[in-house]
C-alpha cells in the first residue's frame, strides 16, 4: 500500500518561543482567519505555499524549520 | 467559528426554507389544476421568477438579521464578539468541494430532464423536477461545506 505524505509543523511552538503570540496575532499578521491557523497547527489542513512563506516569515525562519514533509503507514 | 462558517449556518436556514416553500407553492399549484393545460409552462415560469426574486432579497435581508444575532450570541457567550470577515484561502477550498456538489446534482438533473422529455413525461414535470435540483443542491452544497469546517476540528 502506498504510503500517506504528512505535513507536519511546529507552529505552535514558534508561537510559544515567540513572546506567547496567539493564534490571533499570527492570522492577522498573514491574513487568515483564527480557525485556518488552528487546523493548519493541528494538520488539518495544509496551507498553500504562499501561505506556507508568509507564516514562516513572521517567524523568521525557512519554511523548513517551520514544515515537515513526512510519510505515514 | 469563522465568519464564512456562520454564514453556511444562515444559508443552510435559508436553504431549507425556500425548498420547504418552493415544494407548498408547487404542490398548491398541482391542487389546484394551474400545472394542466397549455398555459402550465408559464405559470410554472411566473411562479419560479417571483420566488428567486423573493428568494434573493429575503436572503440578503436574513444574512444580514443572522450575522446581527449570531455576534450577539457570541457578545453573550463568549464576552466578545468576532467581527471579523475575512474569507481565507481555506473558505475558498471549502467553497469549491461544495460548489462541486450542488454542480453535480444540478448536472443530474438535467440529464434526468433530458431523460425524462425523452421517454414522454410532461415537460411541466420534468421542469419542475430541474427546479428543485437547483434548490436542493444548493442546500447540499451548504451542508457538504459545514459538515468540511466541523472536520477540520
Amino acid at each position: 500500500m502506498r504510503n500517506r505524505p504528512k505535513i507536519t509543523n511546529n507552529i505552535r511552538h514558534l508561537r510559544f518561543t515567540s513572546n506567547e503570540m496567539s493564534q490571533n496575532t499570527l492570522a492577522n499578521k498573514v491574513g487568515v482567519t483564527r480557525q485556518t491557523i488552528a487546523t493548519i497547527e493541528k494538520a488539518k489542513y495544509y496551507p498553500t505555499l504562499e501561505l506556507a512563506f508568509l507564516i514562516s516569515r513572521v517567524f523568521d525562519k525557512e519554511i523548513n524549520d517551520v514544515f515537515k514533509f513526512e510519510f505515514e503507514n | 467559528m469563522s465568519h464564512e462558517e456562520k454564514n453556511t449556518i444562515l444559508q443552510i436556514v435559508i436553504g431549507a426554507a425556500i425548498n420547504i416553500w418552493l415544494i407548498l407553492e408547487i404542490k398548491q399549484l398541482y391542487s389546484e389544476g394551474f400545472m394542466e393545460g397549455p398555459t402550465a409552462i408559464q405559470i410554472w415560469a411566473e411562479t419560479v421568477f417571483w420566488i428567486i426574486i423573493i428568494a434573493v432579497v429575503a436572503g440578503i435581508g436574513l444574512t444580514i438579521i443572522g450575522t446581527v444575532i449570531f455576534s450577539v450570541i457570541e457578545k453573550v457567550i463568549l464576552g466578545e464578539a468576532d467581527y471579523n470577515f475575512i474569507s481565507d484561502e481555506r473558505d475558498k477550498a471549502i467553497a469549491s468541494t461544495g460548489d462541486k456538489i450542488t454542480l453535480s446534482i444540478i448536472g443530474a438533473g438535467f440529464i434526468v430532464l433530458i431523460l425524462g422529455l425523452k421517454f414522454g413525461y410532461k415537460p411541466i414535470d420534468c421542469l419542475i423536477f430541474l427546479m428543485f435540483c437547483f434548490s436542493l443542491g444548493g442546500l447540499a452544497g451548504e451542508i457538504t461545506k459545514l459538515a468540511r469546517y466541523r472536520m477540520s476540528f
